[in-house]
């Protein structure tokens, strides 16, 4: 524990500071540390879905389902329209989940979807083919409960797809897909594009950021405009559900121009500017020697503070 | 609760002063800190919305892209300015009186130069664009030019401020009760640098300052000069002009004083400057505020009526916006509310008082605030494709950012003030030894005390 010795206000601005980066805190008390195993059984007919088994609420005609984050659930599909008199199918799917049951009829009357629930929040399961009934088989909502720490998330794997070749300057698709452990797509996740730089330091500069689509892919136009070959690199944050990944590639830069030209001035590392591709009108240009002059006015300056600070280190090694 | 130490006896009267804000806070003091430190947390809280939400949480959009941001950003560069007049030029022209209000002067310098090079990063959205400047940056660019001068004063400036510190500093390290905190005894003697006083060491210290004092002018010309170019060397109306470099270095001197004379009013109440800092002071720097500020009015007329003579197309559209238009309201409380009237006020023997050239103070750094408005918002509001006029309404965020930027530059400011003097003591004391010995040789008989200079009121 510090103390600002002679700064009454201190701890007002510590408490401030305090406000303003808030330690997080973690509840761990009462979460089980293992799932538990949920089993429903619903009939599907034409006049909606009637859970047979398991806990259920009824709500505004709805069917709502309520387990917790990390659940072990077996939902057991019937087909309940055997007394319809001519077949009616359906198909249940649980969108969040990348889930769907198959076609349910009178030839496949029982289906079961098996998953675990790692993600929290609310999630609709549905009829998404057209049937007799569709209306009332559009209201089953399942209730996922957040439980802190109750449920490992599920490992995924990235993997980078980019043209061999590029001109540079030119446009290049680069596609990155997501999948779980089990090779299913991971839709909706967000995934980081990223082209190593080198100034000083070498890092990662952010290139965007894309959504992956029902196939777990995410694709980014680039338009690479530095020279030399890139590097690129994508990486899936993670989440609850989703265990971080990441994956690199290289590309290739073909063409022999460079991007950029300075027509005036002189050749300076990174100076190029003069956009070839947008035509710069030509007009004044700054002459060359004006680099030279404004880095000797700017070398004479820094000389000037250099020496300057040098007479405060003599006045500090002055002996009596 | 108001801490209170006991200062040394060993102290001069001058010590004292200097010494007494260091060692003892007053609760109103303290109050006003948090409440400062308060408006800066919710600077910071607004910008991590603005960081999350991007620049969308502004009122900046496709065509009036600068805003709230760049008005501080001009504002606070031009009153940096207030370090270099009155310490450099006063000290290379050898004003004497200007001994008790420089290191007020530099501070703000230093302070308005950290808080102003923030707001373009602001304006940024993602702040690691600024690494852009650097990994794209190209000498023919004035904002690359912008960042090398700012760089370069804030460096200077800082050098500046420190330099005429270091006797003060071995002041505090040999003077400082022994109750005070020992964070502070290590900090005044490593700032001390060895300080003993002997002449080598005045000598080196003197050519130290002289030869920044003379470097630092210049410097500080060219840091307004390249922010004014950034307007000027864009095919804008309003912006596009010929005059704006001398034009935005005299506003910027303008409100620097400004800025100075307020500072000034504030710790000479404060911590009892009344016997160092007087009425000659303030009336000093209210001559050159009214001077600048005549000058001022001269380069705006030139600047609009040679525009207005002309009348191209896009020129009367902003003259119509600003003159009688939506943004005349802040145009005319510049010109006669935040020029005319200070200039005034301080040329009218009556109202030239310390009340008085506060007032005018005041009104010239509101008024010059709203002409960076002026100068930076309506001229992008005027379209220059056939399209409607483009708007701009801040929104809370740029408003938080703002009130937050001028609370952390009040609160650094005013933090200084209780780390170190905030008047030079040994110049000031040297000064008034040189009264003294001036008095000495004018009065060969015995008599009264020679007055101290500046105490005539």
């Amino acid at each position: 524990m510090f103390r600002l010795k002679g700064f009454p206000f201190a701890p007002a601005l510590l408490g401030g500071l305090a406000l303003l980066f808030p330690m997080g805190s973690v509840r761990a008390e009462g979460i089980p540390a293992v799932a538990a195993e949920k089993s429903f059984t619903i009939e599907v007919s034409r006049n909606g879905f009637t859970v047979v088994e398991g806990p259920v609420h009824q709500m505004k005609g709805e069917t709502h389902l309520s387990i917790n984050q990390g659940d072990q659930v077996t939902m057991t599909l019937v087909y309940a329209d055997t007394d319809y008199g001519k077949n009616n199918p359906h198909r249940i799917a649980l969108s969040k989940f990348g889930l769907d049951s198959g076609l349910l009829d009178a030839d496949n009357p029982r289906r079961t979807i098996t998953f675990v629930a790692r993600r929290d929040g609310d999630s609709f399961f549905r009829c998404v083919k057209v049937c007799e009934g569709h209306k009332r088989l559009q209201a089953g909502k399942l209730m996922v409960q957040a439980v802190a720490g109750a449920v490992a998330a599920q490992p995924t794997r990235l993997a980078l797809d980019v043209p061999r070749d590029v001109e540079r300057g030119e446009p290049a698709a680069l596609a990155a897909v997501l999948t779980d452990a089990t090779g299913r797509p991971v839709q909706g996740e967000p995934v980081r594009f990223l082209a190593k730089t080198n100034f000083f330091l070498e890092g990662w500069m952010v290139l965007g950021e894309v959504t992956t689509d029902s196939s777990g892919v995410a694709v980014l136009t680039f338009r690479p405009a530095q020279s030399g070959d890139v590097n690129l690199m994508v990486a899936f944050p993670g989440d609850s559900a989703y265990r971080a990944s990441e994956a690199s590639a290289a590309i290739t830069e073909v063409g022999v121009s460079r991007l950029y030209r300075t027509e005036g001035g002189i050749q300076l590392p990174g100076t190029g500017v003069q956009g070839t591709r947008f035509g710069a009108a030509p007009g004044f240009r700054i002459p060359p020697f004006a680099a030279i002059a404004l880095t000797f006015i700017i070398l004479a300056i820094w000389s000037t503070y250099f020496f300057v600070v040098s007479q405060v280190y003599r006045i500090s090694q002055e002996r009596e | 609760m108001a801490s209170v130490k006991k200062l040394p006896d060993n102290l001069t009267e001058l010590e004292k002063v200097g010494m007494r804000p260091l060692l003892q806070t007053s609760r109103w003091f303290a109050l006003a800190l948090v409440g400062l430190a308060g408006v800066v947390v919710w600077w910071m809280y607004a910008y991590s919305v603005q960081l999350r939400g991007g620049l969308a949480v502004t009122g900046m959009r496709d065509v009036v892209m600068w805003g709230l941001y760049i008005v501080n950003f001009v504002f606070f560069i031009g009153i940096s300015h207030a370090g270099t007049l009155i310490s450099a030029i006063l000290r290379v022209t050898g004003a004497g009186w200007r001994t008790p209000i420089t290191r007020m002067a530099e501070v703000i310098t230093v302070v308005a130069l950290m808080i102003g090079a923030l707001m373009p990063i602001t304006d940024l959205g993602h702040p690691e664009r600024a690494l852009n400047l650097v990994i794209f940056g190209r000498y023919q660019s004035p904002i690359l030019w912008d960042f090398l001068s700012i760089t370069t004063y804030l460096t200077g400036s800082l050098i500046y401020l420190y330099l005429p510190m270091i006797p003060d500093m071995a002041m505090l390290r040999d003077k400082l009760p022994l109750t005070a905190p020992a964070w502070r005894r290590q900090l005044y003697t490593m700032l001390a640098a060895g300080w003993r006083g002997t002449p080598t060491q005045k000598r080196r210290l003197e050519r130290a300052i002289s030869i920044m004092a003379v470097l630092i002018i210049p410097i500080a010309v060219s840091v307004h000069t390249v922010v004014s170019w950034i307007f000027s060397m864009t095919v804008r109306p309003g912006w596009n002009s010929t005059i704006f470099g001398p034009y935005f270095v005299v506003g910027a001197i303008f409100s620097g004083i400004a800025s100075i004379l307020i500072a000034m009013v504030i710790f000479r109440r404060i911590y009892r400057l009344e016997a160092y800092i007087t009425k000659k002071h303030f009336v000093y720097l209210g001559y050159l505020m009214l001077a600048l500020g005549v000058i001022y009015m001269y380069f705006t007329a030139a600047e609009y009526l040679t525009v207005a003579y002309k009348l191209a197309d896009n020129d009367r559209q902003l003259l119509t916006l600003l003159f009688t238009g939506s943004q005349a309201p802040w145009f005319w409380a510049f010109g006669v509310g935040g020029t005319l009237v200070p200039v005034l006020i301080v040329a009218y023997p009556r109202t030239r008082t310390i009340p008085g050239i506060l007032v005018a103070a005041i009104l010239v750094n509101i008024g010059m605030w709203l002409k960076r408005f002026v100068i930076v918002v309506p001229s992008l509001q005027v379209p220059l494709m056939p399209f409607d006029f483009g708007r701009y309404q801040p929104t809370w965020v740029e408003w938080s950012v703002t009130a937050g930027a001028f609370a952390g530059f009040i609160l650094i400011f005013a933090l200084f003030s209780k780390v170190f003097p905030i008047i030079s003591v040994w110049e000031v004391a040297e000064q008034e030894e040189k009264a003294a010995r001036t008095a000495s040789r004018l009065v060969p008989a015995p008599g009264p005390a020679a007055p101290r200079e500046g105490s005539d009121v």
